[in-house]
């Protein structure tokens, strides 16, 4: 026995009747069965005003199951894989709604199964069926991350970008600690490469100072702080650049917190300067031969690095 | 062997191999040193870090005069075995040597 609910209106009940003959609920079935893609779960397509999809569920719990057709499921939905196909399924079931049900449904009171409803109903399949893809509902941009907030730069409040929960455990495991440097950890990006700026874009520079290292850097897509980055560049880092001239680059990353995170070279990912102070301000911490600083960045989600 | 000057945080430190004669010279070196009985100076993130080299028991760390090993500590007062990777370091980086060995000479 099978349920028939074509999911149409809005304030009447749907149409709604049940299929008890054997031989017709099979031959359903065992169409539904052979066309890939044709089923998808009740309620998960197209959700607005007019024709939605047709359901159907089986009633009883000792009907006999065909493999890979569930207990309910959706036809002409546009959660379908294969809805040409399934729409064809849905018409046919339509096209074979009884004008006076074997079984009578309170629903019948309301919305009488006859022909006029029936032509309505496949008139509304043909046009939904024919229509260009409805949008999808937008998803939620950025999507919900506990472990990242979105905070206004204290320096130039127009701008936005995200700051992390400190999780040194992630960069501090054996097979991820001696592979990625500060430049991984402040993008944010593990690439076991060990990254270098300007790398990814042949832009790799070996002479270390703040000119060489900044357009290298931007090279790989960083911008200068305060050059806003749009919500789609989400998720946005604020980097710190800082030099040991002529030999070396460090990179700090803003963190949730207040504070700044960062990785030098092989070791740890650590919070701290080399006073084991903990990095509130990268300009003034203990960065020992590390004297200059450059300049601050943000990093969004096109900046590659390698 | 493969020796590393643990030194630089962004660029890639540099590393090379030690031929036999000068590993037998490093063990040697390390034979001679006694146990610390204080804990070593704490690395620190940024800057001179110390020469690592593999031992049977994992990697071995030179820094301002001891040597941590996977089982113990050694004072090593005169940085010998810093002083010897030091000298060990190829040539084209003559100028690192003379920065780290600046770093060696400052007082403890």
């Amino acid at each position: 026995m099978l349920r028939i609910e074509v999911d149409i209106f809005s304030g009447r009940p749907n149409p709604v009747w049940i299929i008890t003959d054997r031989t017709e609920t099979e031959r359903l079935l065992r169409a539904v069965a052979s066309v890939p893609g044709a089923m998808a779960k009740q309620g998960a397509g197209f959700s607005g005003l007019g024709f939605r999809e047709v359901r159907i569920d089986l009633l009883a719990d000792d009907e006999p199951r065909r493999r890979r057709v569930p207990r309910q499921f959706a036809l002409a939905s546009t959660a379908c894989r294969n809805l040409k196909a399934s729409g064809r399924l849905a018409r046919r079931i339509v096209q074979a709604m009884p004008m006076r049900s074997s079984v009578q449904l309170l629903e019948h009171a309301v919305t009488p199964l006859n022909a006029r409803l029936r032509e309505g109903i496949l008139e509304r399949l043909a046009k939904f069926l024919d229509a260009k893809p409805r949008p999808r509902r937008p998803k939620r941009w950025p999507p919900y991350n506990p472990l990242r907030t979105t905070i206004k730069d204290e320096r130039c409040t127009k701008c936005e970008y995200e700051v992390s929960q400190f999780n040194p455990g992630f960069w501090n495991a054996p097979n991820v600690q001696p592979h990625n440097n500060c430049y991984n950890y402040a993008r944010n990006w593990r690439t076991d490469t060990f990254a270098q700026p300007g790398r990814a874009h042949g832009a790799q520079t070996g002479t270390m100072s703040c000119n060489t290292v900044t357009t290298a850097a931007m090279a790989d897509g960083l911008v200068k702080r305060c050059k806003c980055l749009p919500i789609s560049e989400w998720p946005r880092r604020l980097m710190a650049l800082v030099i040991d001239p002529g030999w070396d680059y460090h990179w700090y990353r803003h963190q949730r917190g207040g504070f700044w995170g960062h990785k030098p070279g092989n070791t740890a990912a650590r919070n701290t300067d080399n006073s084991n102070v903990i990095v509130t301000n990268p300009e003034t911490c203990d960065r020992g031969g590390y004297t200059d600083f450059c300049d601050y960045f943000y990093a969004g989600r096109s900046v590659v690095i390698n | 062997m493969l020796v590393e000057l643990d030194v630089f945080s962004g660029r890639p430190n540099p590393r090379w191999e030690l031929d036999e004669p000068s590993r037998q010279k490093l063990r040697h070196l390390q034979s001679r040193l006694r146990r610390a009985r204080e804990a070593p100076p704490e690395v620190p993130g940024l800057g001179y870090r110390g020469f690592l080299y593999p031992s049977p028991h994992g990697h071995v760390r030179a820094y301002r005069g001891y040597v941590t090993t996977a089982q113990a500590v050694l004072v090593d007062p005169s940085f010998s075995i810093e002083q010897y990777l030091l000298n060990q370091l190829p040539s084209e980086h003559a100028t690192l040597r003379r920065k780290i060995a600046l770093e060696l000479a400052r007082p403890k």
